[in-house]
């Protein structure tokens, strides 16, 4: 039983692994928590939604998805953000901006594909796999391992490639890492394309997994993706994926020994209580904020 | 366009030489409404108007001079209506004694939230605050053998003044109200004007700066947000008892949004930002009702284009003021004029 | 100073205009108007809007009906919509703004429980008579003598779950609701009940369990049932949450029976949950494929005008619109107080079964059994009884 439970812990937390590498990409170079992430990710859903109810298909529907959340992503930094970071702003600004378009994008969704709740196609059906005597669903599986994968590419991006060099140089010091050449600006515009489409990815497979798409998505979602990435140190792509999978297990040992009502209460307090004993995250760096 | 300002200059002006009559006379309006206009929906719109001028009132103390966010300022006007609530629905107490408890119960919120993020920055403060606000509200639903749970708080008993009830309908709660936001003005500009006030402003210029020159910055942030915690709890017990009937669903997520934005909206720092931010955004909504669809598109747009073009807000830039020179003290450069020296704004 | 002023400036131009828009209608009794209005309010926007919108279509179906046939004393009826974005702070407004239009004589929506009693106080305090389709919580009628339900109680919805596991002869019963004032009433009156009854029926509930509303990853809590093993599962909450809890559910388990309330009842359910919704059995008020004429009618109607198929909520919105008009008839007038009394005295066959109010406001409903098969919703007849009839059988 237990060990069913944390295994259901873990599949729930790659779902929140998923949206939190979207926050921690953006924190790690802009210090900024973009708390639009969660109307985002809900927008890749519904673009994803939007080509599948034309019949193009899924693999269509996820490039469309990928490439339309990732301009919108790059749009806002562009349009709202750029120029607050141009002004020189204090955080506070664009925390407050992002919020505004998460508001904006939210809303639209309601208005523009009404409040009811749609069926999304589920992708993967090949039966149930037992593990240790445990019954896990194809979708469960599936869910993981594309999960795994994708934080796996993520992480190799931003590990192992010139690209991710960058922005590892443009987290550090933006500064210096202009002066070593890098064209910072074209890095943020990246980092926020990848952390759309991640959003778009995240959007896609939640939506295959629960097969259901609605506007309010983001909102739930996006708290709990967020405090994982919180929770494992924001900026930090394998804090992310520990923090998902903590809040994922702390939710389903909630339900099993608690009960259904307390679920979210208790994730929220596990994130209180690390940041009561690490102010940073479990593997957040101490300097978080210039004092 | 230049025409028209100099217009209003012009009128601005005529209202600073007889504010001593104008202000007053303004005061005398407004307690008059209930009589003018015996309308009963313009008067719950007001009462409305005046719980969000607390409630931003509150938050200001924290985000507009201490230069932190709450993203869960609600759970502090909830705990507020439920300890005044409860108290009152469940041992009949009068609601002069729950509204104590009101205020005490917002405070003992402030004071948790204080402890728990004393040692950290302004980013995570966002996140604790939005993990206890849903924490609160889990407290809330599952506690029910206190609380009631999903149920709700019902009965919740109105007040009484020497045998008078006050309702919506008698103008009592309006009246009622105009007593407790003027009490939350006079407790932010005593804030603002004392050596706290200056503490807590100096923590947001420079936290750092603000240690080494001797402010005990964690002792002052604590009682910041508890003081706000206590402001917030006064517009929860005021709520409680004038719907009769409270719920969690009622103290959602979106409602810390809407308290910050007003905020926001009306300009971090500013006292009279706080009212004519929270008078704008909650009665447009009722007036144009037929863009009720666009309503949050429209206040994302205004978040966004505040930042943008006008990050002080309607009426901020507070923190910008000269500081104030004891009497006597003259800035050099600067004609003494005694009646200008001595103003509070 | 200045910034005060410009406080007090805006205050007062807010101030003119509220009251420009309060005032402007007002003095119009409603004895010597030549309309008879009445308010509908409910979610027109914001995440429950789909079901203001089509409560509103239905209420708007009864208006025109009666528009056709000469209206109520002569006169004709007119529907006003307010939108109360299913919060409570809006609605409480919403309801000052009605209650203070002497043209409008009765009100009829808002959907969550939460949200109908806060305005309930104010329409109480007022006096106007006030129908929900909708809310559920226990205590909403006990409110005062002018708030009236056409919606199930909630001892309706926890006995016919237990006739229907009775009738289906499972043993092990499990429960999940949502943890809100409905859910939790209603897990509450179903263990009541169990006890109650005893060994009169072989089934026994072996695990009760609450979700927090808007949840939809219920793995966990599916372990939980498998683990209890558990033959039938009964749920009251919305389709929104049944539903990915039923695939889920069904993805480890093909055999488990699930019981579904009114909430179910709907063309969304069916799209949402898909094939996995086959064999799902539901108890409601209404059925919009039954035989009766004037629930063909009315279906009819509102597919034309909303689009689909109406729900449960639709039909006992539309029926209490009826009984407003017909307490109207009977009272010959419009005068609220004059509604409320007659609404004692409503007895009509309506779309949701026969429409009366007892002395509490509460109109005690007939359920039907409704099954899932091909797609669509099939009534199984006969099966449910009222709570005393059925209690008479047992031997209680």
């Amino acid at each position: 039983m237990i060990l069913e439970q944390i295994l259901n812990g873990i599949m729930l937390g790659m779902v929140y692994a998923l949206i939190a590498v979207g926050y921690s990409l953006v924190f790690g170079i802009l210090r900024l928590l973009n708390m639009a992430h969660g109307a985002i990710y809900a927008f890749g859903a519904h673009m994803a939604l939007l080509i599948v109810s034309m019949n193009f298909g899924l693999p269509a529907a996820f490039v469309f998805a990928i490439l339309t959340t990732g301009i919108l992503s790059v749009a806002m930094d562009r349009i709202i953000l750029a120029p607050l970071r141009a002004k020189n702003a204090p955080n506070i600004t664009a925390l407050i901006s992002v919020m505004g378009v998460s508001y904006i994008i939210q809303n639209m969704l309601m208005i523009v594909f009404d409040s009811t709740k749609k069926t999304f196609p589920k992708l993967f059906d090949f039966g149930n796999v037992e593990i240790f005597g445990v019954t896990l669903t194809s979708t469960q599986i599936s869910m993981f391992l594309i999960a795994l994968a994708f934080l796996a590419l993520l992480t190799f991006i931003v590990n192992f490639t010139k690209v991710g060099l960058a922005m590892r140089a443009s987290r550090e010091n933006p500064k210096a890492a202009n002066m070593m050449g890098i064209d910072v600006r074209k890095i943020v515009t990246f980092t926020f394309f990848i952390s759309g489409m991640c959003a778009a990815v995240a959007g896609v497979l939640v939506s295959g997994y629960y097969q259901m798409v609605y506007s309010t998505m983001g909102t739930e979602a996006g708290l709990k993706g967020f405090s994982a990435a919180v929770l494992g140190g924001i900026g930090m792509l394998h804090g992310s994926v520990i923090g998902g999978v903590i809040i994922g297990i702390a939710e389903s040992l909630a339900v099993t020994f608690l009960g259904g009502s307390f679920r979210s209460a208790t994730a929220y307090i596990v994130l209180f209580i690390v940041l009561l004993i690490r102010p940073s995250g479990l593997f957040g760096k101490d300097n978080v904020e210039k004092v | 366009m230049g025409k028209l300002t100099a217009a209003y200059d012009k009128f601005v002006d005529f209202l600073l030489k007889y504010k001593k009559i104008i202000l007053p006379l303004f005061l005398m309006v407004l307690v008059l409404v209930p009589i003018v206009i015996p309308d009963q929906y313009v008067i719950r719109v007001l009462c409305l108007i005046g719980i969000y001028c607390m409630l931003t009132l509150s938050l200001n103390l924290i985000a507009g001079y201490m230069g932190q966010t709450s993203m869960g300022h609600a759970a502090l006007y909830m705990m507020g209506a439920y300890f005044s609530g409860l108290l009152g629905s469940k041992f009949g107490w009068p609601f002069w004694i729950t509204l104590i408890f009101g205020i005490i119960g917002g405070a003992i919120g402030g004071l948790i939230l204080g402890l728990a993020t004393m040692k950290l920055s302004a980013s995570y403060l966002a996140v604790i605050t939005l993990a206890f606000g849903e924490v609160m509200e889990a407290v809330v639903l599952n506690w029910t053998s206190v609380t009631n749970g999903p149920l709700g708080v019902r009965n919740i008993p109105r007040p009484n003044l020497f045998g008078w009830e006050l309702t919506p309908t008698n103008g009592g709660f309006y009246w009622l109200m105009l007593v407790l936001v003027i009490v939350a003005v006079l407790v932010s500009k005593s804030v603002v004007e004392s050596k706290f006030g200056r503490a807590v402003r100096a923590i947001k210029e420079d936290e750092l700066a603000a240690k080494l020159m001797g402010v005990h910055t964690a002792a002052y942030k604590v009682k910041t947000i508890v003081l706000s915690g206590a402001m917030a709890g006064m517009a929860g017990a005021f709520y409680a008892s004038m719907n009769r009937y409270i719920d969690a669903a009622t103290f959602s997520f979106d409602i810390s949004m809407t308290i910050l934005c007003i905020v926001i909206f009306g300009g971090l720092g500013s006292i009279p930002g706080m009212i004519v931010g929270s008078t704008i955004l909650i009665a447009f909504p009722e007036v144009l009702r037929s863009f009720a669809d666009y309503r949050y598109v429209v206040y994302g747009l205004l978040l966004i284009l505040m930042m943008r073009f006008r990050p002080q807000g309607l009426l901020g830039g507070l923190s910008r003021r000269p500081y104030k020179l004891p009497a006597g003290v003259v800035r050099p450069g600067e004609k003494t004029d005694g009646d200008e020296g001595k103003q509070v704004k | 100073m200045k910034k005060m002023l410009c406080a007090l400036l805006a205050g007062v131009m807010v101030l003119s205009s509220l009251a420009g828009c309060g005032g402007s209608k007002g003095a119009s009794s409603s004895n010597d108007s030549d309309e008879v209005t009445i308010a509908f309010v409910g979610p027109m926007t914001g995440d429950n809007a789909e079901y203001g919108q089509s409560m509103k279509a239905a209420v708007q179906i009864a208006v025109d009906e009666w528009n056709e046939k000469g209206g109520v004393l002569g006169k004709q009826i007119k529907l006003v919509d307010y939108d109360d974005a299913n919060t409570s702070e809006q609605a409480s407004s919403v309801a000052q703004k009605i209650t203070g239009d002497s043209s409008i004589c009765a009100v009829i929506g808002h959907f969550s429980s939460g949200v109908a009693m806060t305005a309930s106080e104010v329409y109480q305090e007022q006096g106007i008579p006030y129908i929900s389709g909708s809310a559920a919580h226990v205590d909403l009628t006990g409110i005062g003598d002018y708030i009236f339900r056409n919606n199930s109680v909630y001892e309706t919805d926890a006995n016919a779950m237990i006739q229907i596991v009775d009738y289906m002869g499972f043993k092990k019963i499990g429960i999940l609701n949502p943890n809100t004032d409905a859910g939790v009433s209603v897990t509450n009156e179903i263990e009541t009940m169990m006890e109650e009854y005893g060994d009169k029926i072989d089934a026994e509930l072996v695990l009760a369990e609450l979700y927090e509303d808007g949840t939809v990853d219920f793995s966990a809590t599916i372990s939980k049932f498998q683990e209890a093993g558990v033959e039938a599962i009964y749920s009251s909450g919305a389709y929104a949450q049944t539903a990915p809890f039923i695939q889920q559910y069904r993805e480890k388990d093909q055999n488990v029976q699930f019981i579904m309330s009114a909430s179910c009842f709907s063309q969304e359910f069916l799209d949402l949950a898909g094939d996995d919704a086959e064999g799902v059995v539901l108890a409601t008020s209404f059925f919009y494929e039954s035989d009766d004429e004037n629930v063909q009618a009315f279906s009819e109607k509102f597919k034309e005008a909303y689009g689909s198929e109406p729900s449960t909520f639709c039909g006992q919105v539309y029926d209490a619109a009826y009984a407003i008009f017909y307490a109207i008839e009977a009272g010959e007038s419009a005068d609220r107080e004059s509604i409320k009394d007659n609404l004692f005295n409503t007895d009509f066959q309506g779309v949701t079964g026969k429409i009366t109010f007892n002395e509490e406001g509460n109109c005690p409903k007939q359920q039907v059994l409704l099954k899932v098969e091909n797609g669509t919703y099939v009534e199984i007849p006969d099966v449910l009884l009222s709570q005393p009839d059925y209690e008479a059988q047992l031997g209680i």
